[in-house]
C-alpha cells in the first residue's frame, strides 16, 4: 500500500489518471442516480394524483365524478365535476382541503391565478360556484398544473367513486407504461457509455502500471501484494468520484426537475432516489471499478513476463450478437404474454445483452477492419492504424464502445419515434377545425342557448341495423344535414331529406345510443342515399327529417366557432353542460403534441448524454493510448516522423473501428427498436411501424463525435517530446 | 571544412545546470565517434543537439557546412528522417509493425512507395542476418534481433549520420558486440558517420574516435 501511495504522490501521469477515474466515476454515479430516480419521479406524480384513479372502479360510491380534459390558451386543464351521492364524511387526499359541495369550487393555484386574470366568459364561467380554496402541491402532478374540482347537486355521466382519497398510484399503464419503458431503456443504454468512460480512465496509465507491477512481481511481490497495490491505486480515484457523484446528484436532480414532462416540470423532491439505492450505487460503482482493474491484472499476476503480450480476439464473439438478439426477442414474446414488472425486466435484460454483445463483438470487427487496411495501405498513417487495429483490437476498440452504444441507442430511438408518433392521439379529422363537439349529452340545452349566441347544432347518435340482435349495424348520426355539415368534415348537403353514406344502409331500424335510455324508430321505406365518404369515426349521417319521432332527442351538441368566440363557446359548453366530454381538435392536438414533445425531448436528452459520454470515453481512451505509447512516439518523432502523420494515424485508429462497428450497431438498433415498438404498440393497442432514412443518421453523428474525440490526441501528441523515448 | 557534421561552441542549459558548456566537434563521413562520460555529464544532450532534436542555446551545428539551427521544427524533422538515422536503446520499434515495416518506416515517411520502401527494408534485414524474420513483430524477436531491425531502420534510407543512444544498453555483452559489428559494417558500406553515446567501455573501444564529456565539456578526445 505504501508503494501505491508513493507512486501516486510522485508520478504525474498516475495523478492525472486518478483524477480522470474520479471524474469518470463521478459522472457515472450521478447519471445512474439520476436515471434510477426518474421512475421515482413518475411514481411521485402518480402517488400525488392517486385520488384521480379511484373514479369508476366500483358500481356504487359515495360520490359521482366526471373527469374531463379541457384547455385554455394552449394549456391543458384537468377538470373534475363531482357530486355527493350520500350523506356523511367524504374522504379526500392530502392537498384537497375539503370535498366541494354543490356550488363550491377548488382550483389549483395556477388555475386560480389564470381565472383571476382572464375575463369570466372566457374561462372563469367554466367553473361555476364559490372558490373555497386552492389545491395543495400534494394533490397536483406538477407545479403549475391547471386542475379544477367543481361541486354539483348531480353530475350527468358521472362515475361512482368512494371519495377523492389518495394512496399509491400506478404510472405503468397506457402511455405512462411506454414512458416507464423508455426510462428503463435509457438506464440500460446510458450505463454502458458510463462504464466505458470509467474503464477508459482506469486504463489511462494501464500499460505503465502493468510494466511496473510485472517488475514488482519479478522482484518477488506476491500476487496478493500486487492486487492490493492496484486496488489502492484505483480505489482512491473511484471512492472520491463516487462521493462526488452522490453530492453532484443533488443539484443534478434540481436541474432535471426543470425539464417538462406531460405538460409540466417537477417538484425537486420527485427526483430523489431512495437512500438504500444511493448507498448501493455509491458502494457498487467503486467496487466495480476496482474489480475491473484487478481483473485486468490477471496476466501480470499469473505470468509476470507476459505484460507486453497483446490479447487475441476470437470470432465466436460475433455469435454473441445473434444470441443476444435471440434473448431480446424471446423477452419481447414473453413480455407480450406476461404482465407486471417482469415483462419490462425480461426485455431490458435482452436489451442489455444486445448492448453487451455489441461491445464484445466490436474488437472482432475492429480486427477485420485492421486486416483490410493492412493489406491495402499506401501511406504510413494507414499502415500504423491498420496494424494497431489488427494487432490489439481490444485496446483499439475500447474507446469506441461508448460511441457505438450511442449510435445503437440513436438508431433504436429514431426507429421508434415515428412509430410512437403514430400512437399518439392527434386530431383524427372527424370534425372541422373550428368545431367544438360535446358528447354524452343528457342535459337540457336551453341554458347553453342562453349562454352563447353561437349556432347550436344538436345531434343524436345511434345505429341502423336489420333489427336482428346479431347485427351490429352501422354507426350513424342523426341531425339536420345543413347544420351537421358545419361541423363534420367532408359532408356536402343537398335540399331534401336523405341518408349520406358511401353505400346504402343494410336495414331500416334505428336505435339511439348514448348515456340516456335507448329509443328506436324506423327509417322510411324509400329514401335517397347520397354520397359521403365519411371519416374515421362517422361514416353515415341520417337527415333528421327521415326520423321525425326522434325530434328533440339529443346526445351530442356541436358549435361551429370563430377564433374570437372560441374560448367563450368552450366556456359556455362546459359551464352549462357539466360532465360532458368535449371533442375539440385543438385540445386533442395539444395533448398529442405534449406527449410527442416529451418523447422527443427525452430522446434528445438521452442521446446527447450518450453521445457526450461516448465522446469523452473515446477521447480519454485515445489520449490514454498516446500516453501508453509515449516512448514509441517519442522515438518516432526523434527520428523525424512528422506529428501530422502520427495524428493522422491516431485519428484513423479511432475512426475506422467506429465506422465499422457503428454500422452493425445501427442495424442492431433498428431491429431492437422495431422490437420495442411492437411492445409499445401492445401497450397502447395501435400504431404504425414506419422506418425513415433518418435511422442511419446516428452513424454520421457517431463518426463526428469520434472525430472530435480523436482530435483530443492532438494536444497529448504535441506534448510528447522527441526526448521521451528515453523516459521511463 | 570536409566534416559531414560539425559543432562550434555548443551551449545548452537546463535552469542552473550547464548540460553543454562550449562543445566543438567535427565528424567526417565514415567516422565512428563514441561519446562517453558519467551519468548526467551531457553526452545524451550532445547527441540530441547534434541531431537537431534539441536546439542549442548557444553555438551552432553544421551539416555539410549548412547551419541547422536556422531550421524550424518542421525542417529539422525532415532533416532527421532524411539525413540522419537513429538507433535507440531497446530498439524502440513500433510494437504493432512487422520487422520489415519498421525498417521501411523512415522511407515511407519520406514519401517512398510501399514496394520500394519494403524492398529496401528486406534487403537490409537480409544483410543484417534477419532473413525469414521480416514478418515478425518486435515482441517475437530477441533483444539482439530487435536491435538489428533498428539498425536496418536507421540505414535503409542511406543517412549521412547515424546516431546511436546506448544501443547496447539492453543487451548482454556478447549480443552487444555482435550488434556493434553489424552496425559498424553497415555504416561502412554506406560511408555513413556514426555517433554512439555509451558508458560501456568495450563498446566505446570499437569506435575510431572517443570523446569524453564531463560537466558539459569535452574532457578528452582520443583518436583511434
Amino acid at each position: 500500500m505504501r508503494i501505491a501511495l508513493a507512486v501516486l504522490r510522485r508520478d504525474r501521469r498516475s495523478q492525472v489518471a486518478t483524477v480522470l477515474v474520479a471524474l469518470g466515476v463521478m459522472i457515472a454515479v450521478s447519471l445512474v442516480l439520476w436515471l434510477v430516480a426518474a421512475p421515482n419521479g413518475l411514481q411521485a406524480r402518480a402517488d400525488r394524483t392517486a385520488w384521480r384513479d379511484v373514479v369508476g372502479q366500483s358500481d356504487k360510491g359515495a360520490i359521482s365524478v366526471a373527469m374531463n380534459r379541457d384547455s385554455y390558451d394552449g394549456k391543458l386543464i384537468e377538470r373534475f365535476d363531482v357530486a355527493r351521492n350520500e350523506q356523511g364524511g367524504i374522504k379526500v387526499a392530502a392537498g384537497i382541503t375539503k370535498f366541494p359541495e354543490a356550488g363550491e369550487v377548488l382550483l389549483s393555484p395556477a388555475l386560480a391565478d389564470l381565472v383571476r386574470t382572464t375575463p369570466a366568459e372566457k374561462l372563469g364561467n367554466r367553473f361555476p360556484g364559490r372558490l373555497i380554496g386552492e389545491l395543495g402541491p400534494e394533490a397536483l402532478k406538477f407545479p403549475g398544473e391547471l386542475v379544477a374540482i367543481i361541486g354539483h347537486d348531480k353530475v350527468e355521466n358521472g362515475f361512482p367513486a368512494p371519495g377523492l382519497e389518495g394512496g399509491s398510484g400506478s404510472y405503468r399503464d397506457d402511455y405512462h407504461g411506454m414512458l416507464y419503458l423508455l426510462t428503463r431503456v435509457g438506464l440500460v443504454v446510458l450505463v454502458v457509455p458510463c462504464l466505458v468512460l470509467v474503464a477508459s480512465a482506469a486504463r489511462l496509465t494501464a500499460a505503465k502500471r502493468e510494466r511496473r507491477l510485472a517488475a514488482l512481481r519479478l522482484a518477488g511481490a506476491s500476487p496478493r501484494q500486487v492486487v492490493i497495490m492496484t486496488a489502492v491505486e484505483t480505489a482512491i480515484g473511484a471512492v472520491a468520484g463516487s462521493v462526488l457523484g452522490v453530492v453532484l446528484a443533488q443539484p443534478f436532480s434540481h436541474i432535471t426537475a426543470k425539464v417538462p414532462w406531460e405538460g409540466g416540470t417537477w417538484y425537486p423532491g420527485d427526483f430523489v432516489p431512495a437512500p438504500a439505492v444511493v448507498a448501493a450505487v455509491a458502494v457498487l460503482a467503486p467496487v466495480l471499478v476496482i474489480t475491473a482493474a484487478i481483473m485486468g491484472l490477471r496476466r501480470v499476476v499469473n505470468r509476470p513476463l507476459s505484460a507486453e503480450e497483446k490479447r487475441k480476439v476470437r470470432s465466436w464473439r460475433l455469435l454473441t450478437i445473434a444470441g443476444a438478439m435471440g434473448v431480446f426477442f424471446l423477452g419481447i414474446l414473453y413480455a407480450q404474454e406476461a404482465g407486471g414488472d417482469s415483462q419490462f425486466t425480461v426485455v431490458l435484460l435482452g436489451l442489455g445483452a444486445v448492448a453487451f454483445a455489441l461491445v464484445l463483438a466490436g474488437p472482432v470487427l475492429t480486427a477485420w477492419v485492421g486486416r483490410f487496411f493492412v493489406g491495402r495501405w499506401r501511406t504510413p498513417s494507414t499502415l500504423l492504424a491498420g496494424r494497431r487495429l489488427s494487432g490489439d483490437p481490444v485496446a483499439a476498440f475500447r474507446g469506441s464502445a461508448g460511441v457505438v452504444i450511442a449510435v445503437f441507442t440513436g438508431s433504436m430511438a429514431l426507429t421508434m419515434l415515428p412509430g410512437l408518433e403514430s400512437q399518439v392521439p392527434y386530431r383524427d379529422g372527424t370534425w372541422n377545425e373550428n368545431a367544438i363537439v360535446a358528447e354524452q349529452v343528457t342535459h337540457d340545452v336551453t341554458p347553453l342557448r342562453l349562454a352563447t349566441s353561437a349556432p347550436i347544432v344538436t345531434m343524436l347518435e345511434g345505429k341502423v341495423s336489420t333489427g336482428d340482435k346479431s347485427d351490429d349495424g352501422s354507426y350513424v348520426i342523426v341531425g339536420r344535414c345543413a347544420d351537421v355539415a358545419e361541423l363534420l368534415t367532408g359532408l356536402t348537403c343537398r335540399p331534401g331529406p336523405a341518408v349520406y353514406a358511401s353505400a346504402p344502409l343494410q336495414g331500416d331500424v334505428f336505435e339511439s345510443m348514448g348515456p340516456h335510455d335507448s329509443v328506436t324508430a324506423k327509417l322510411p321505406a324509400q329514401y335517397e342515399t347520397r354520397p359521403f365518404e365519411g371519416t374515421s369515426r362517422v361514416q353515415v349521417v341520417v337527415d333528421a327529417d327521415l326520423l321525425p319521432t326522434m325530434a328533440g332527442k339529443v346526445s351530442m351538441v356541436g358549435v361551429p366557432t370563430t377564433p374570437e368566440n372560441r374560448d367563450a363557446v368552450h366556456t359556455a359548453l362546459i359551464g352549462t353542460l357539466p360532465g360532458v366530454r368535449l371533442v375539440d381538435g385543438e385540445l386533442r392536438e395539444l395533448w398529442g403534441s405534449t406527449l410527442m414533445d416529451d418523447l422527443q425531448r427525452a430522446t434528445v436528452i438521452g442521446l446527447s448524454i450518450a453521445a457526450v459520454l461516448g465522446g469523452i470515453g473515446a477521447a480519454v481512451s485515445a489520449a490514454g493510448s498516446v500516453i501508453d505509447r509515449r516512448r514509441t512516439f517519442g522515438a518516432l518523432i526523434a527520428a523525424g516522423t512528422p506529428i501530422r502523420v502520427l495524428g493522422h494515424a491516431l485519428r484513423r485508429e479511432v475512426m475506422l473501428p467506429v465506422f465499422a462497428v457503428t454500422l452493425a450497431a445501427c442495424g442492431a438498433g433498428i431491429v431492437v427498436g422495431l422490437g420495442l415498438l411492437t411492445l409499445a404498440r401492445g401497450l397502447v393497442g395501435h400504431g404504425e411501424m414506419p422506418i425513415t432514412p433518418w435511422v442511419v443518421a446516428p452513424v454520421g453523428v457517431g463518426l463526428v463525435v469520434a472525430l472530435v474525440a480523436a482530435l483530443a490526441c492532438g494536444p497529448v501528441l504535441r506534448g510528447i517530446s522527441p526526448r521521451d523515448y528515453a523516459a521511463e | 571544412m570536409n566534416s559531414v557534421l560539425a559543432a562550434r561552441g555548443l551551449v545548452k542549459t537546463y535552469g542552473e545546470v550547464h548540460a553543454l558548456a562550449g562543445v566543438d566537434i567535427d565528424i567526417k563521413a565514415g567516422d565512428v565517434l563514441a561519446v562517453v562520460g558519467p551519468s548526467g555529464s551531457g553526452k545524451t544532450t550532445l547527441l540530441h543537439v547534434l541531431s537537431g532534436i534539441l536546439r542549442a542555446d548557444g553555438g551552432e551545428v553544421f551539416l555539410d557546412g549548412r547551419a541547422i539551427g536556422e531550421l524550424n521544427e518542421t525542417g529539422r524533422s525532415a532533416l532527421r528522417r532524411t539525413a540522419f538515422g537513429f538507433v535507440f536503446q531497446s530498439g524502440m520499434l513500433v510494437a504493432e509493425l512487422t520487422a520489415e515495416e519498421n525498417a521501411a518506416l523512415p522511407m515511407l515517411l519520406a514519401g517512398g512507395s510501399r514496394e520500394e520502401s519494403l524492398g529496401a527494408a528486406r534487403l537490409w534485414l537480409t544483410r543484417l542476418g534477419l532473413q525469414g524474420m521480416e514478418k515478425r513483430r518486435p515482441g517475437e524477436l530477441s533483444g539482439g534481433q530487435a536491435q538489428r531491425v533498428a539498425i536496418a531502420r536507421a540505414l535503409a534510407h542511406r543517412p549521412r549520420v547515424i546516431f546511436a543512444d546506448e544501443p547496447t544498453g539492453a543487451l548482454d555483452t556478447r549480443t552487444g558486440q555482435e550488434m556493434m559489428t553489424a552496425l559498424l559494417q553497415a555504416a561502412e558500406e554506406t560511408n555513413a558517420a556514426v555517433v554512439i553515446v555509451t558508458h560501456d567501455k568495450a563498446i566505446a573501444d570499437r569506435a575510431l574516435r572517443v570523446v569524453e564529456i564531463q560537466d558539459g565539456r569535452i574532457a578528452a578526445g582520443v583518436s583511434a
